[in-house]
């Protein structure tokens, strides 16, 4: 293999694929970016066995062929070099010399033989989705998922269609966070009902970076156990979760007993300082509803305690419940309206947070034991 | 002094005192009777039990029954169907053979027999209490045989005393129930408890059917066959892989010719097949039949006919060894074990070197002010402990997602991040079970948990216990366990290994009733649960932590009891003198 690109070209190729590869390989070549001529471009790769990514840049073609060259090598030497045309060139004893104008690195590679081949993307059996929609979707569900591996079909995010409406749901069965991302710009053959490793939507966060063009879109393609996602030139490509995700909507009170309106940032605040108190996991906060009075405080053997109280609308009667801090800053600290409504119904069952004025959005939340 | 004479005893002081040979407790009840059952040709046995069988055991049965001429001659002593020439005992097929069981029970509690042969057309009734016949009749019946047997040891109140509380009379009963229904999988059993059901076993066409009924889908998955056949012998059955293993030997059946036996050989032999696939304190479950003619294995040792004799031990052994060791070598077995030292092992290709310090860009956050604090110093084993104080804290950051590296003067500190989170768990775990608040987090979507039965039984005998614990769980059913809410400090629940620790512990508090260290034990159970607990709640070796992870690791470390040893009593962290390093690297 023989090519020249550019410098800034392969700085943001290998960026792009790079970030997937992870600390503890299971075989040489994962720790590896495949390299690899195809028509006029050239073809970057990065698996994990879990996620493949690839891309592809622009490039001259000198000779056809392919090389693996270890991920974090390449981009330590490509980010440094000069803006300038990078050559590559590879010998048959899979030395590679990458030279930028008097700059001269010779590496050894590997064959990609062992490299595992990530499938194409079939553009026909793609949907599009703003790319605004699925960040924030994703953004508003995956803190949420679960990191217990016994408990698998939770360390993912759901993701259906109901009505064309395209959904996420993601619970770790202590709290659970559903979004609604809004119809869908074409009809779907089948509905859509698959579990996405958590990994795979972290990179298609990356993926999509910062943007606020509403008019961008990500296509997505889903396969029997596979999912793809194509941002531009480049391809990501995740299994899926096998199993059966849990029927969410059972969980999901349809009734409750008093409601509150609470300011979204100085109810963050409050418990955020609350917590300052607990810092240990496994402390809970009170939340006491009492006479327009909201009262959040925090009790820890030995530290100390602490209390502060927010005016609210409340004419109830007195009312107390005891919540994990961390899963209502976890939600309150991703939700951007000025007003959030919490629903309850008594300390012992679920709680409700959902954005003022939106219906889009629901939070579910299991308190602690008083 | 009165001369006393020599006399022969009456029967019924007799049958008591052979009852205390043969029948124990309700659970030896339940054996002979289970047995007789299944020597009847039973292909299904119902069995309800009451106060631990205290009050109650009667077993129905749909067995040949005993013709009405021959009902009062089943209450003689060495009155059997089985055998009737010495010679018999070394052909015996049958599970009972000694004539002594159905006059022990009678002799002891109050037995009301109704059995049927399928050729007369209704049942015999006899109904004996302390030995003696109180009334005999006919009634309507269907084929077979019922037995109730009602107030057990009523009129030997001294052995009525040696019982234990119902609860753990029970699960002798259900152990019992547990082995027979296993060597006997085509017969269908059912067991009430208390009129709640405990089990309704369907007829197996396989063994594996009938273990997947008892212990649950997730041991089936891990069952590798035994099989080995030689000229006397044939061993069958399964044994677990190694990655499936339990924290005790309760799950371990030998059945010789399809009698449970427990034998020190056997366990022994298991070990040596197993070889070191297992880790320390950990077994498999083994459910291994011998099939042995007869005439080379002696059940007539005891007479409740648990233990036998082999004539070949060292044979037996040897062939156990084998049929185990060829049953993990099928493919797939060994693979799944991982080697335990490339866990420990440092990436050392070039470009992970920098990955393993992660070092802390805002160094400020990392300076922590720790209270002068006496280390233990322990860099290699055979060095003597020494103890020094130490300042400012500076953490440098986390070597392979393992060990935090700290400095304090001149020292360097190296902290296992596992052994110092489980001692502050621990101590919390501890601190709030005292103060009867651990905090407990109720769970929207309850966790169902696949677990054999009598565990299941241990775990919701144990409610209010568990409760205090921080955990809420229920009956699901069959053998599923549902977890409502469990305590806060654990991310994991899902853990079955971590539930069958629990209930180990939990079944060394059934027997201390009357123990008079009861109290001390009690606390041991409690305390080996908090050091599970903390065990699962702490940070793993291997997770990478944010600075303020380590930072609250480290504070909360310095405020514990004892921050020097994990629960298990391993050191928390070792310190690298400027001294020591010097040396170490040859700066004389």
């Amino acid at each position: 293999m023989k090519i020249v690109c550019s410098q800034a070209e392969l700085l943001k190729g290998v960026q792009s694929v790079q970030s997937i590869i992870s600390n503890r390989v299971s075989l040489p070549v994962l720790a590896n970016i495949l390299l690899e001529t195809q028509k006029d471009k050239l073809k970057l790769a990065a698996t994990d066995l879990e996620v493949g990514i690839k891309t592809e840049i622009p490039t001259e073609i000198l000779k056809e062929g392919s090389i693996t060259l270890p991920a974090k090598m390449l981009f330590d030497i490509v980010r440094e070099l000069p803006s300038q045309d990078i050559q590559i060139e590879v010998t048959p004893e899979y030395k590679v010399i990458l030279s930028c104008g008097k700059i001269v690195f010779k590496i050894m590679g590997l064959p990609k033989d062992e490299f595992p081949i990530i499938p194409d993307f079939k553009e026909e059996n793609a949907f599009d989705v703003s790319m605004v929609t699925l960040k924030k979707m994703i953004q508003k569900t995956i803190f949420a998922i679960s990191n217990d591996e016994t408990r698998y079909v939770l360390t993912g995010v759901l993701l259906q269609t109901s009505n064309n409406n395209l959904e996420m749901v993601a619970t770790d069965g202590r709290r659970l966070a559903y979004v609604n991302g809004g119809k869908l710009n074409k009809g779907l053959k089948n509905k859509l009902d698959v579990i996405i490793p958590s990994k795979a939507l972290r990179e298609i966060n990356r993926l999509i970076g910062e943007i606020e063009d509403e008019s961008k879109t990500v296509k997505i393609e889903l396969t029997e156990n596979q999912i793809s996602y194509k941002v531009g030139a480049t391809i990501l490509v995740s299994r899926l979760i096998e199993g059966k995700f849990p029927n969410y909507k059972q969980v999901i009170p349809k009734e409750h007993s008093q409601e509150v309106l609470l300011d979204t940032a100085k109810f963050l605040s409050a418990i955020k300082r609350m917590s300052l108190i607990a810092p240990e996991k496994a402390e809970s906060i009170k939340l006491e509803l009492i006479n327009n009075k909201a009262i959040i405080s925090s009790m820890s053997q030995g530290l100390g305690e602490a209390q502060e109280e927010l005016e609210i609308e409340y004419k109830g009667n007195k009312f107390e419940v005891a919540y994990n801090p961390k899963y209502l800053v976890e939600v309150l600290k991703n939700l951007s309206t000025q007003n959030i409504i919490l629903e309850l119904s008594n300390p012992m069952s679920p709680g409700v947070i959902k954005p003022q004025n939106n219906e889009e959005y629901l939070y579910v939340i299991m308190p602690m034991r008083l | 002094m009165s001369q006393r004479h020599i006399q022969v005893l009456p029967e019924e002081v007799i049958n008591k005192i052979s009852a205390g040979e043969v029948i124990e407790r309700p659970a030896s009840v339940v054996k002979e009777l289970l047995e007789n059952s299944l020597d009847a040709g039973a292909t299904s046995v119902d069995l309800e039990i009451k106060n631990g069988g205290k009050k109650l055991i009667r077993i129905t049965d749909n067995g040949q029954g005993i013709p009405p001429q021959e009902v009062p001659l089943a209450f003689q002593r060495h009155a059997t169907s089985k055998i009737s020439v010495f010679n018999d005992l070394d052909m015996l097929d049958t599970l009972g053979f000694r004539g002594e069981a159905l006059p022990s029970i009678a002799a002891v509690s109050k037995t009301t027999m109704v059995t049927r042969t399928a050729e007369v057309l209704s049942a015999a009734k006899l109904v004996m209490q302390g030995g003696k016949v109180l009334a005999q009749g006919e009634e309507g019946a269907k084929p077979g045989t019922t037995v109730s047997v009602e107030d057990l040891f009523a009129n030997t109140p001294a052995r009525l005393k040696f019982l234990k509380s119902d609860a753990t009379e029970f699960s002798h009963i259900l152990n019992l129930v547990t082995e027979l229904a296993i060597a006997n999988f085509r017969v269908a059993f059912s067991l009430v408890n208390n009129d709640r059901k405990v089990f309704k076993l369907a007829p197996a066409q396989k063994l594996e059917e009938r273990l997947y009924d008892l212990f649950g889908r997730d041991i089936q998955k891990q069952l590798l066959p035994v099989k080995l056949d030689q000229k006397f012998i044939s061993i069958t059955g399964y044994i677990t892989a190694p990655a499936a293993n339990l924290s005790g030997r309760n799950q371990q059946y030998f059945f010789v010719n399809k009698r449970t036996i427990h034998h020190r050989l056997l366990n022994h032999a298991l070990t040596t097949g197993y070889d070191n696939l297992l880790p320390a304190g950990k077994y498999p479950a083994v459910f291994i039949f011998f099939s042995i003619n007869p005439e080379l294995v002696d059940v007539n040792v005891h007479p409740a006919k648990r233990e036998v004799r082999f004539s070949n031990e060292g044979a037996i052994h040897d062939l156990t060894a084998k049929a185990i060791r060829d049953a993990l070598r099928q493919p797939g077995v060994i693979r799944e074990m991982k080697d335990p030292a490339a866990s420990y092992q440092l990436p050392l290709d070039q470009h992970s070197i920098p990955a393993i310090l992660h070092t802390d860009t805002a160094p400020e956050q990392g300076l922590l002010s720790v209270q002068e604090q006496m280390f233990l110093y322990k860099a290699q084993p055979q060095e003597t402990v020494k103890t020094t104080a130490f300042g400012d804290l500076k953490i440098l950051g986390q070597a392979d997602n393992a060990y935090i590296i700290a400095s304090s003067g001149n020292e360097l500190m190296i902290i296992d991040q596992h052994a110092a989170s489980e001692r502050v768990m621990y101590e919390k775990f501890k601190r709030e079970f005292e103060q009867k608040k651990i905090q407990s987090q109720k769970l929207l979507i309850p966790i169902t948990l696949e677990i054999d039965l009598p565990s299941k039984n241990m775990l919701l005998a144990h409610g209010e216990l568990m409760s205090q614990l921080g955990w809420e769980v229920e009956d699901f059913g069959a053998t599923t366990l549902l977890i409502r809410a469990l305590p806060a400090m654990l991310d994991k629940a899902g853990d079955r290994q971590f539930i069958l620790d629990i209930v180990r512990e939990l079944s060394r508090l059934q027997d201390i009733k009357d123990t008079p260290a009861k109290a001390e034990i009690h606390q041991a159970v409690l305390d080996n649960i908090f050091k599970l607990s903390a065990c699962h709640a702490a940070v793993r070796f291997g997770d990478e932590l944010q600075p303020s992870q380590i930072s609250t690791i480290i504070n909360s470390l310095t405020n514990t009891n004892n921050p020097y040893t994990c629960p298990h009593g391993r050191p928390t962290l070792i310190k690298l003198s400027r001294a020591e390093l010097n040396k170490r690297f040859e700066r004389t």
